[in-house]
């Protein structure tokens, strides 16, 4: 720590030469946080859904075929209820607002049960008790009613592509969630207004319920699956999790993409400071011989060296981060709204851009540093730069 | 005077180390940028090259195939319109549809929905460029499938001779299928009625081929203005082309992203050319005395620089196209909730475009130093060391 100054004015000694290198390392390393944020923001729903003991019962053949309605009986029944409780109807609605690039996450749902079984939704009294009036009442998370300005007791009608019906809705309130902003995109309304607009078909597509305990899930799944193996509509149960897991693994590989990318910057931004260091290096030969007879060991001198690459690539990295911070944490922007609601850097993604930067100027500086510690005195000081 | 190029060449090659570290930057921008793209314009290639000119989609208005219902009659009163093409034997081009949706096991052991297409007598006819490259076409009433390549190079179980086990019954794959790299690669293709009877769904789609372009917009009129119908009648390549929400935001993400690394790169490149600069101070100096102008001297630096992008970007193009081209992978088409394959294209247009893109960094990359080299002053170089 001693030798900081020295590292900090050497560093500093070619101004441009850092500065150029530090933006450089700068804008890939936002490309990194940018693209492992769009990872991470798509997998959140995983996150947030690993909380609770919630199931879903869903078609085993996908969640387009809907599942008969004389499943509810069994599932309100004696032999389920000893796990599960808190039953819900909820139906994928898939509509949007005016133009189709407004879509957002709309889902008709049993009301009555509803503010227990999502608890982490907090649901005021009266809203609560205005959507059991109004049938054709909806409620709309505060930051998707910020988005589309939507007010308290405005009527919007949802157009599907899954539905052939209109359902006009009325605003009955907005509900928070504290836990997570991110889950305030969505607007219920109510499963027996949707019903009676189909003419009471009586579609369900998905049933949810709580669990008892995390370890009556097992049990829930294999009597509700039991119940269902030789009918016509056998089910998959499955946790919150899974349930969310399964979006992703439709999304494809994804993941794969996402780290090759990450690799792939990592290398640039090393060769970027590796060429710095080593063209400061090379300069300073000299220096270098004078340091070693006035007693600097091959070890100090590796240290210095590697020392400054650190520097350089832990700049380049905290500039970008704080810029990302404040976008898209502070600020809630997002590069894409309609697909990312928001852009959230994840700690993780923090951990990962202080790796990277740590790794890349360390092997950055590595061959520039053994390379000035292993020259010999003599011909450092021959040497003509 | 211009300097010869020869200069820049000898000079490139005396800083050989930090010429090549720059050009593998370059190089792997160019490799992400084309990344990025590839996968964006392979996706769109999918949907937006699927559906004959000519033909028409009927759907109720809003819904997709998986979702639309047209029952028996309907659909026979449409295929009864005139202006429809008639085949050698007088039957009207016209083949009443489902498409059905339900989960599978992909080969990487996730599960995804597969696209089920029940066809008709005329649905082969209805498109072009579909192969048979295996087995044969199923045949009704024996629960056949046919199953397109894409879908078979995602999904498990289903080779020529595998019997997959798809809502409720057991099939049998007797035929696999290519269409050109089209939608309906990703689907398995089956006989109506049996789809009809397994998934307790009316057909889904009607399609028409017109006589010619001015009978396709009556048809269109005539169903759409038909109010017992409830119908609608969209050409089939703009019924694929709307899907394409995922490719858009692939293609908007990657250019984002591509945008940023250019910078970054740009930052790299200038960072060379300063140094090549500053440790050519002297040699400009001579040059000027010889009776270069100061416009000929900034020029040729940015030659050279533009120079060194346009190897990083021969380089990475060549690399892209030789790893990345041909890559397969899959998404969700978000409309549908169907899983669709896709090709990873690196199209020589596409390989141009980074080619520019590199070059461009190198260019101005260089507009800096070289504005610094041609404003040397001769006197002042020459006495300095």
């Amino acid at each position: 720590m001693k030798f900081l100054r020295l590292i900090v004015r050497n560093a500093l000694r070619n101004k441009l030469r850092t500065g150029l290198t530090v933006g450089g390392t700068a804008f890939l390393m936002f490309v990194l946080l940018f693209i492992r944020t769009a990872l991470t923001e798509m997998e959140a729903w995983e996150g947030e859904a690993a909380k609770h003991d919630r199931i879903a019962i869903q078609h085993s053949s996908g969640l387009a075929n809907p599942l008969p309605i004389e499943l509810e009986n069994f599932l309100r029944g004696d032999e389920v209820s000893k796990h599960g409780y808190q039953l819900q109807k909820m139906n994928w609605f898939g509509g949007w607002w005016q133009d189709p690039r407004n879509w957002f996450a709309n889902l008709a749902v049993d009301h009555p049960i509803h503010r227990e079984l999502w608890n982490e939704q907090k649901i005021p009294d009266d809203v609560q008790a205005r959507w059991a009036e109004v049938k054709s009442g909806a409620i709309v998370g505060k930051a998707l009613a910020d988005k589309f300005g939507w007010k308290v007791n405005q009527k919007i009608s949802l157009l599907s592509n899954l539905y052939p019906c209109v359902p006009e809705l009325d605003i009955v309130g907005l509900f928070t969630v504290p836990s997570d902003i991110r889950q305030e995109q969505q607007l219920y309304f109510r499963w027996d207004y949707l019903d009676e607009l189909m003419g009471g078909r009586k579609i369900v597509g998905t049933y949810w319920m709580n669990a008892r305990s995390s370890a009556d899930i097992p049990k829930l799944k294999e009597i509700i699956d039991g119940h269902t193996k030789n009918s016509s509509d056998p089910t998959e149960t499955v946790t919150e999790k899974e349930f969310a897991a399964q979006f992703m693994a439709m999304m494809g590989n994804i993941k794969f993409f996402v780290y090759f990318i990450v690799v792939g910057v990592l290398a640039i931004m090393t060769l970027m400071t590796a060429n710095t260091v080593a063209m400061s290096a090379r300069e300073r030969v000299t220096e270098i011989a004078v340091l070693r007879t006035l007693g600097f060991t091959k070890g100090r001198i590796l240290y210095l060296v590697m020392a400054e690459g650190l520097l350089l690539s832990l700049v380049g990295m905290v500039i970008p981060l704080g810029g990302a911070l404040l976008l898209f944490n502070v600020w809630k922007l997002s590069p894409n709204p309609q697909w990312f609601p928001f852009f959230f850097i994840a700690p993780g993604t923090i951990a990962l851009a202080v790796g990277a930067a740590l790794a890349s100027g360390l092997l950055a500086a590595v061959v520039p540093a053994t390379m000035s510690a292993r020259r010999k005195i003599v011909d450092g000081l021959r040497q003509v730069v | 005077m211009a300097l010869p190029l020869k200069y820049n060449g000898r000079s490139l090659w005396v800083r050989s180390i930090s010429t090549i570290m720059t050009i593998l930057c370059i190089a792997g921008v160019t490799i992400i940028l084309i990344w990025m793209i590839a996968m964006g314009t392979g996706l769109e290639k999918t949907l937006v090259g699927t559906g004959h000119p000519l033909n028409l989609i009927v759907l109720r208005p809003r819904q997709t195939e998986t979702t639309s219902m047209i029952d028996r009659s309907q659909a026979a009163d449409i295929a009864a319109l005139e202006g429809i093409q008639k085949d050698t034997k007088g039957d009207p081009l016209a083949s009443f549809e489902l498409v059905a949706v339900a989960g599978h096991l992909m080969v990487n052991g996730k599960k995804s929905n597969l696209a089920l297409r029940g066809i008709g007598p005329k649905s082969l006819e209805l498109r072009d460029g579909l192969k048979l490259t295996d087995g044969r076409w199923p045949n009704p009433g024996l629960g056949e499938l046919a199953a397109g390549k894409g879908a078979q190079g995602r999904f498990t179980n289903l080779k020529v001779g595998d019997r997959p086990f798809i809502r409720g019954r057991q099939w049998s794959v007797v035929g696999s299928f290519e269409a050109g790299g089209q939608a309906y690669e990703s689907e398995v293709w089956g006989d109506i009625d049996d789809l009809k009877t397994q998934f307790k769904r009316e057909y889904s789609t009607v399609i028409v081929r017109a006589r010619d372009a001015a009978s396709m917009d009556r048809i269109a009129r005539l169903i759409g203005d038909d109010k017992r119908l409830q119908l609608e009648a969209k050409p089939h390549a703009e019924y694929y082309k709307s899907q394409n929400q995922s490719a858009e935001m692939m293609k908007g993400l990657g250019g984002m992203v591509g945008f940023v690394m250019a910078i970054g790169a740009l930052f790299g490149a200038a960072n060379m050319m300063y140094a090549a600069v500053a440790s050519r101070k002297r040699e400009i100096a001579t040059l000027r005395v010889l009776g270069f102008g100061r416009l000929a001297i900034g020029f040729s630096f940015v030659l050279e620089s533009a120079f060194v992008g346009l190897c990083g970007g021969i380089l990475g193009a060549i690399v892209a196209r030789i790893f990345i081209d041909g890559i397969t992978s899959g998404t969700a088409n978000w409309v549908t909730f169907t899983d669709l394959a896709f090709h990873f294209r690196v199209t020589p247009g596409l390989m141009a475009q980074g080619i520019f893109t590199a070059v461009f960094v190198g260019a101005v990359g260089g507009l800096l130093p070289a504005w610094r080299a041609s404003r040397t002053t001769i006197a002042h170089a020459l006495r300095g060391m």
